[in-house]
C-alpha cells in the first residue's frame, strides 16, 4: 500500500525545517511532515541531521505514545523522501493559548504539562526541544506533544535537565508570571517523577554556567 | 518648526575597543574607535582597561576638537553600562561621569546588547525583527515582545567570537582569530565531522571547539576551519529558523562583531529567504563595538526620560538583555 496515494494534499503550513500537508486518510485528517533540504548548510550536514531528526522522531514519537504520553499517532514513514504520516491533531500552540488566558486559568494546563513530561522522563524519554511552540493544547486543555525531531532515548540527567531548562527559557522570554507557571509545571512533574528533583538540581546547574544570569531569574 | 534631534555623546567600553561618537537622530557626525589587540593569548581584563583608560583620553579630545559646535550643544552623554568585563566597564563609567559632570548634561545607561541591537534598527530599515546577536562575548537570539527584548536562544557556555578566537590561538592564528579563521575556510575543501548541538533555540560551542582541538594534529587548517565554520554556523542558522518560524516576526537583522563574516551574512539571508523573510545587516565597520550604537540607544533613554543619576551609575557586568525596559517601543 502507498499511504501517498490515497492522500487529498490539503493546505501547506510552513514550519523550521518541515513542511506540513494537511490531508485525510480514510477519511480521517492526517498531516504529512516533510523536511526539505536547506541550501545554507552543507549537504553533507544536511543529510546526516534530516535523516537522524527524521528516525529519531519517529522512534521517539512511538516510544512516548506507548507509555501513555499524549503525542500525534505515526502512521507511515518514507526514509527515502524525508517523510513522516501523522495523525493530525486539533488544537492551538500553548504560545497563542498564553496570550489568551490569564495566569490561573494556565496554571491547571502547566500542571498536566509537568506530568506529561515526568511521564516521558521517568521512561528516559527526551523531547530534545520542549517550547511554548511545541506543546499542542487541544479541546478540554488537554496537552499534546509535538515535534520529537531532537528527541531521543537517554537515562542522562543532563539531557533532561536541558528539556525543562528549555521550557523555562522560552517560557521566560514570554510570559511575566513564568516562575509560578513553571512551578507549577515542576509540581507536575515531580508529581509523577519524583526522581525529577535530580533533574531539577541538574537544571539549575546548566544554568549557572551561561552567561549573565541575573539573581532575579535564578531558581532556588 | 519641529524639534531638532538631541546630540549625544555615545562611550562605548565594555572589553577590548573604546568607543567615542557623537550622533545626532539618525546621523553620525563623529567616530572613533580604538581596539586593544593583545601581543599573545586572549583579553585580559586589567589590561584591556589600562588600554581603554590611555585611549579615552585622547579619543575624547580628538572628538571635541573636531565638533562642527560647542560642546554645552550636546544633549546627554550615553556610556555602556553593562554587561561586560568590570574593570573596562568601571574605567568606561569613571570617564562618562566625568565628562557629564564637566559639561553638566544627563548621563544615560545603555545596555550593550540592546545597543547593538538599536543600531540595527536605526541604520537599516529593520523594525521588528528577530535580531541575531553575534560577538566575541555574546551569542543570542533577540526579540522584541511584552515591553522587553527577549532573548529566544542563547549560547549556554561561551560565544560565537569566543570560541573562534580560542579556536585561532589553537592555530597559532593572531587574534582575534574569527576573521584568519574566514580566511582559510575559504581553502578548505574536506568536511570534517563534528558534533552539532542544539538546545531549542539555544546552543553551546565549547564542546565543538574541543572536538576541533583535535583535528587539528592530522588535518589541515583550511579544513579544521572550513568544518568549525559549517557546522557552528548551520547551528546559527537553523536556531534563527526556529525564532522566524515561530514568531513570524517576518524580518532578521545580523548584529554584532562576527556579522562581518561574509559567509555567515550569506548563510542567514538564506534563512530569510526560507521564511520568506527580510534580511537586514549592519555595515561591516559599525558590526564591531562602537560609541555610535551607544549613542543611538542613548537616544532613546533620553527621549523616554530613563536618565540616570551619578549616584546610580554603578556598572552592571551581568546585566542581562531582557532585564532592560524598553520605554521606546509602544
Amino acid at each position: 500500500m502507498d499511504p501517498m496515494n490515497l492522500l487529498k494534499k490539503g493546505q501547506i503550513a510552513k514550519g523550521a525545517e518541515a513542511i506540513i500537508y494537511r490531508g485525510t486518510f480514510l477519511q480521517d485528517p492526517i498531516a504529512i511532515k516533510h523536511r526539505l533540504p536547506k541550501a545554507y548548510r552543507h549537504p553533507d550536514i544536511d543529510n546526516r541531521i534530516r535523516l537522524h531528526r527524521l528516525r529519531s522522531e519517529a522512534k521517539v514519537m512511538t516510544s512516548a505514545r506507548k507509555i501513555g504520553v499524549s503525542v500525534p499517532c505515526l502512521m507511515g514513514i518514507d526514509i527515502q523522501n524525508h517523510i513522516l504520516i501523522l495523525e493530525s491533531l486539533e488544537g492551538k500552540i500553548l504560545f497563542e493559548k498564553m496570550d489568551s488566558l490569564p495566569t490561573e486559568k494556565l496554571q491547571p494546563i502547566f500542571l498536566k504539562i509537568g506530568r506529561q513530561i515526568g511521564l516521558l522522563h521517568s521512561n528516559d524519554i527526551i523531547h530534545g526541544d520542549l517550547t511554548v511552540f511545541n506543546v499542542l493544547i487541544q479541546l478540554e486543555e488537554k496537552p499534546s506533544l509535538i515535534d520529537f525531531g531532537l528527541g531521543k532515548i537517554s537515562n542522562e540527567v543532563e539531557a533532561k535537565a536541558d528539556d525543562i531548562l528549555t521550557f523555562y527559557s522560552t517560557l521566560k522570554a514570554i510570559e511575566p508570571a513564568s516562575k509560578i507557571l513553571f512551578s507549577t509545571f515542576l509540581e507536575g512533574y515531580l508529581g509523577v517523577y519524583p526522581e525529577g528533583k535530580n533533574t531539577y538540581e541538574q537544571m539549575k546547574k546548566i544554568q549557572s554556567r551561561a552567561r549573565y544570569i541575573a539573581r532575579e531569574d535564578r531558581l532556588e | 518648526m519641529t524639534i531638532s534631534e538631541p546630540i549625544i555623546l555615545g562611550l562605548e567600553g565594555t572589553a577590548h575597543t573604546a568607543g567615542v561618537a557623537v550622533i545626532q537622530g539618525k546621523q553620525i557626525l563623529l567616530n572613533e574607535s580604538s581596539t586593544y589587540f593583545p601581543p599573545q593569548g586572549g583579553i585580559h581584563p586589567r589590561e584591556a582597561a589600562n588600554y581603554l583608560a590611555k585611549q579615552f583620553p585622547k579619543l575624547i579630545e580628538k572628538i571635541f576638537q573636531n565638533l562642527p559646535f560647542k560642546a554645552d550643544k550636546i544633549d546627554g552623554i550615553a556610556f555602556s553600562q553593562g554587561p561586560g568585563l568590570g574593570p573596562c566597564l568601571r574605567t568606561t563609567a569613571t570617564v562618562a561621569r566625568a565628562v557629564s559632570l564637566k559639561l553638566n548634561k544627563p548621563l544615560l545607561g545603555v545596555n550593550h546588547c540592546v545597543a547593538h541591537v538599536e543600531l540595527g534598527r536605526t541604520i537599516t530599515p529593520a523594525n521588528d525583527p528577530i535580531v541575531l546577536y553575534v560577538s566575541g562575548g555574546n551569542t543570542q537570539l533577540i526579540t522584541f515582545l511584552n515591553g522587553r527584548y527577549r532573548v529566544l536562544g542563547e549560547t549556554l557556555d561561551i560565544a560565537i567570537g569566543n570560541a573562534l578566537d580560542t579556536l585561532g590561538r589553537e592555530m597559532n592564528l593572531p587574534h582575534p582569530g574569527g576573521p584568519h579563521i574566514e580566511k582559510q575556510a575559504q581553502r578548505g575543501k574536506d568536511l570534517l565531522q563534528l558534533p552539532y548541538t542544539i538546545k531549542g533555540m539555544s546552543f553551546s560551542f565549547s564542546g565543538m571547539v574541543t572536538a576541533a582541538k583535535k583535528l587539528i594534529a592530522n588535518h589541515s587548517i583550511s579544513d579544521v576551519c572550513y568544518s568549525f565554520q559549517e557546522y557552528t554556523f548551520a547551528i546559527l542558522a537553523e536556531a534563527t529558523e526556529r525564532a522566524l518560524s515561530c514568531t513570524k516576526k517576518g524580518s532578521v537583522l545580523l548584529t554584532g562583531g562576527v556579522a562581518a563574516n561574509a559567509h555567515l551574512q550569506n548563510i542567514i539571508k538564506e534563512v530569510a529567504n526560507e521564511q520568506d523573510s527580510s534580511y537586514y545587516v549592519v555595515p561591516r565597520n559599525l558590526a564591531g563595538d562602537n560609541g555610535v550604537m551607544i549613542a543611538f540607544a542613548g537616544t532613546h533613554l533620553l527621549n523616554s526620560g530613563d536618565i540616570l543619576p551619578i549616584q546610580k551609575s554603578q556598572v552592571k557586568p551581568r546585566w542581562r538583555t531582557d532585564q532592560v525596559k524598553v520605554r521606546w517601543i509602544p
